[in-house]
């Protein structure tokens, strides 16, 4: 079986969120007939205070909220238990389509696409693409 | 079907407490495309020239590019307008970041703030949902402490936040609007007129499609640019890293203490002092929303913490106060911004009141017992500090150069360095393009924020020139490859043709909301004049060409001019301090043989300017040029006031 990676290098990311923006317009119905980083089923964490920039691709939805959740301390700052967290959940916004929050979004590794979207169009090279087989 | 374009503006009455969307009306907006040309439009008609800068009827206006939203690469400034409460004039200040994308998807073009609210509010814009909220528990707080708190209060991560610090809110003239770690829009006072309005932030989060007319061509353009963004990306990390913008500027020679050009400040060698200082402290690149260069520094300071700058942010105090240490300087830069300053105008105030302190026209009375002086470190904050609060000497200098000259008298008046009353930066007069382009901006700034081109150039390009011409890396036309070195000439041909192009170009970009650090300020120009009108015609369907462009960048800076016209501004405004006249030159245009700038010609060039603008000798739009531009209603507006 191929395996799909993205290999995210965060010291690299400039927090532009080109990759939100290009995920949505790429997703549009009408291919890029739209712009709407709320779509994208990428999001970037940014804490720019404390050097914190943090892509965060979209995972599986799941139907309720975990139980075992974590901190992340960072240059001793903690952050929240959600912040680095890559589900479509009840407890928040985050990977829903916005006028239609019941719709999970989930990245698809752009379909048949030979790149990514957003790694191809991640400028900083914050984001490589890797495949690998693995015996199923 | 409206394209790119909201169509909508978020009309914000803050005397009343109300809030009202409206439709912007393309049909009357659409030749202003947006941005700064929006803002004048909506000041024309609806702001009287006697409306005073601290009067409820002084309009903020936020507003969005054209392009902002849409896939175009770097399309992410918000310009502001409002009367100056420095210079007294319509003027705009403009900034990056996240802020006027999210706008455009929240729905709205423009936001419109007129009023003064009775107590300290935020305006939170969340789409269709909008609310003024009470601001008592930000008031005196920080501009990281006042957008940290604002998201918690929201309870959303994405919120982006324009806010001022406690330097608008005490009305300093040289009050910025702030947003993220560095994004400032600075000059001219901007914060102190939200400041006024009791306004201490406007928070948007948006969650609307931006559309676009002709998506695959936009699309193919925005991957174009793109692939050609390599070289300026370099260029940057090459001159964060290796601080060749010192020495850029050094051997401008345009580097110096603001009063006492062309001294230097202590390091032999500029470049070096820069790059073993980004070295140990430089911990990232960030950019501005969907750009792919990254222009700005993250520099972790030791006694300060993480701090965002760009360009001048590296020197100003260090300059104004005359200390050779670039942490010095961050820190009072840092200093400034978390008060929202400008810390231009704040390092040329402070080193105008040690020059009045050194030279007996203030004394201990005049400064609560402080003694100024130059390379004094404790000084120049405690200064920034008073400034932003408005305490004691901080009071008078609150006003600008200007104003505390005149409050002062004693003959203060020749210490002070503004052109139209804003105080200058530090580093552009002695060279004769630099002066010129300067003098004629609209707001009366160094070129690359005002309205014109900093030079033919940007900076240096590490390119054989005729290489780089030919890559098509340069800004305006090929035939003036004569002007190549414009900058560094001695003789004065050409100035007022590159200015009057350049200038063009540049309000293409205050109307797109294109960066003009991707459109055309720095080498290696990503997005030429050109494609920029190509992604224009795309994302909102408008087609027109780069002629007809240039023409509605025109027609929105003839009528910023008739606006300031009304107002009192005429030729004697655009020029230079009579100093930088008298002084030598100094750099590669000394090398050359020049000695000092020249009155004949720079004026010589000045009527040349007006005349290719369609101005009178005065500096006042003709007649004939407004009628020209569909702007008739302008005419007989001069015309009644006997102007024209
Ligand atoms: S495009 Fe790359 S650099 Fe920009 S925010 Fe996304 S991951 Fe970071
Ligand atoms: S791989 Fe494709 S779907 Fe997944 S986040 Fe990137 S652009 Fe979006
Ligand atoms: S060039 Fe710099 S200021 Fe301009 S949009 Fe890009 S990151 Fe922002």
């Amino acid at each position: 079986m191929k395996i799909k990676t993205i290999r995210i290098d965060a010291s690299k990311c400039t927090g532009c969120r080109a990759c939100e923006m290009i995920c949505s317009a790429f997703h549009a119905e009408q291919k890029y007939s739209i712009a709407n980083p709320k779509r994208a089923r990428i999001n970037v964490f940014k804490d720019e205070e404390n050097d914190v920039y943090v892509p965060v691709l979209a995972g599986p939805y799941t139907d309720v909220e975990c139980l075992g959740r974590n901190t992340v301390t960072i240059n001793d700052k903690e952050y929240g238990e959600c912040s680095f967290c890559r589900a479509s959940c009840p407890t928040r916004v985050l990977f829903k389509e916005p006028d239609a929050p019941e719709i999970a979004l989930k990245c698809d590794m752009c379909g048949d696409e030979p790149l990514p979207m957003c790694v191809k169009w991640c400028m900083a090279g914050a984001l490589t693409y890797v495949e690998r087989e693995e015996a199923s | 079907m409206t394209y790119a374009w909201a169509d909508a503006i978020l009309e914000v009455d803050l005397s009343r407490g109300k809030t009202e969307r409206s439709r912007l009306g393309l049909e009357s907006y659409q030749g202003f495309i947006g941005g700064k040309g929006i803002n004048i439009k909506l000041f024309w008609d609806r702001v009287p020239p006697e409306v005073e800068p601290f009067s409820p009827d002084n309009l903020l206006i936020f507003t969005a590019g054209a392009l902002n939203g849409t896939a175009a690469p770097s399309a992410n400034r918000t310009t502001i307008s409002y009367k100056s409460p420095l210079s007294k004039l319509f003027s705009s200040s403009s900034l990056g970041g996240f802020w006027a994308p999210e706008l455009k998807h929240a729905g709205y073009d423009s936001v419109v703030v007129s009023g003064k609210s009775p107590r300290p509010v935020y305006l939170w814009i969340n789409d269709d949902h909008v609310e003024l909220r009470d601001a008592s528990r930000l008031w005196g707080k920080d501009i990281l402490e006042t957008q940290r708190l604002i998201r918690e209060e929201l309870k959303n991560e994405r919120v982006q936040v324009l806010c001022i610090g406690v330097a608008g809110e005490n009305r300093n003239t040289a009050a910025s609007i702030q947003h993220g770690i560095v994004n400032c829009a600075g000059r001219s006072g901007a914060g102190a007129v939200m400041g006024d309005k009791n306004l201490k932030a406007v928070a948007v989060y948006g969650t609307k499609d931006v559309s676009v007319a002709r998506p695959a061509e936009l699309i193919q353009l925005r991957d174009s640019v793109l692939e050609r963004s390599g070289p300026q990306r370099d260029w940057w990390r090459k001159y964060h890293v290796t601080g060749g913008f010192s020495q850029a500027f050094v051997d401008w020679g345009v580097f110096g203490n603001v009063h006492r050009m062309p001294e230097g400040v202590g390091f032999e060698n500029m470049e070096a002092a820069h790059a073993d200082f980004a070295g140990r402290h430089l911990v990232r690149e960030p950019a501005c929303y969907n750009c792919p260069f990254k222009c700005h520094a993250l520099l972790s300071v030791p006694d300060v913490g993480v701090v965002g700058v760009k360009c001048t942010g590296w020197w100003s105090f260090m300059l104004a106060c005359k200390i050779p240490d670039i942490a010095f300087s961050l820190k009072c830069y840092d200093r400034c911004v978390k008060y929202g300053l400008d810390h231009l105008s704040t390092a040329n105030r402070v080193a105008f009141a040690i020059d009045l302190y050194q030279n007996g026209i203030l004394t201990k009375e005049d400064t609560d017992g402080l003694h100024l002086e130059y390379g004094n470190r404790e000084l120049a904050l405690v200064l920034v500090e008073k400034m932003a609060r408005r305490e004691g000497i901080g009071d008078v200098l609150a006003d600008g150069v200007y104003e505390a000259a005149r409050r002062i008298g004693r003959g203060a008046e020749r210490y002070t360095s503004h052109i139209k009353k804003l105080e200058i930066k530090f580093h552009t007069y002695y060279n004769t393009y630099l002066a010129f382009t300067t003098a004629i901006s609209d707001r009366a700034d160094t070129p690359c924020a005002g309205s014109a081109q900093m030079s033919p150039v940007g900076m240096r390009w590490d390119m054989e020139p005729h290489q780089y011409i030919k890559e098509g890396w340069w800004l305006f036309p090929e035939e003036w490859e004569r002007y190549l070195y414009l900058d560094h000439a001695v003789d004065y041909e050409g100035i007022a043709e590159v200015a009057a192009y350049g200038e063009d170009v540049k309000t293409l970009s205050d109307l797109t909301g294109i960066c003009w650090n991707a459109a055309g300020f720095v080498p290696f120009v990503a997005i030429k004049p050109n494609t920029h009108v190509r992604l224009l015609s795309a994302a909102t369907g408008m087609d027109i060409d780069q002629a007809e462009a240039f023409k509605l960048a025109r027609k929105t800076r003839a009528l910023i001019q008739a606006y300031n016209s009304r107002l009192g501004l005429r030729r004697r405004d655009d020029t230079v301090p009579e100093k930088f006249f008298q002084k030598e030159v100094v750099g590669y245009q000394k090398e050359k043989g020049l000695v000092r700038l020249d009155h004949g010609k720079f004026d010589e060039q000045l009527d040349r300017y007006y005349r290719l603008k369609g101005w009178s000798r005065d500096a006042i739009p003709t007649g004939e040029a407004l009628d020209g531009l569909g702007l008739g209603y302008v005419r007989h507006d001069l015309e009644d006031r006997g102007i024209l």
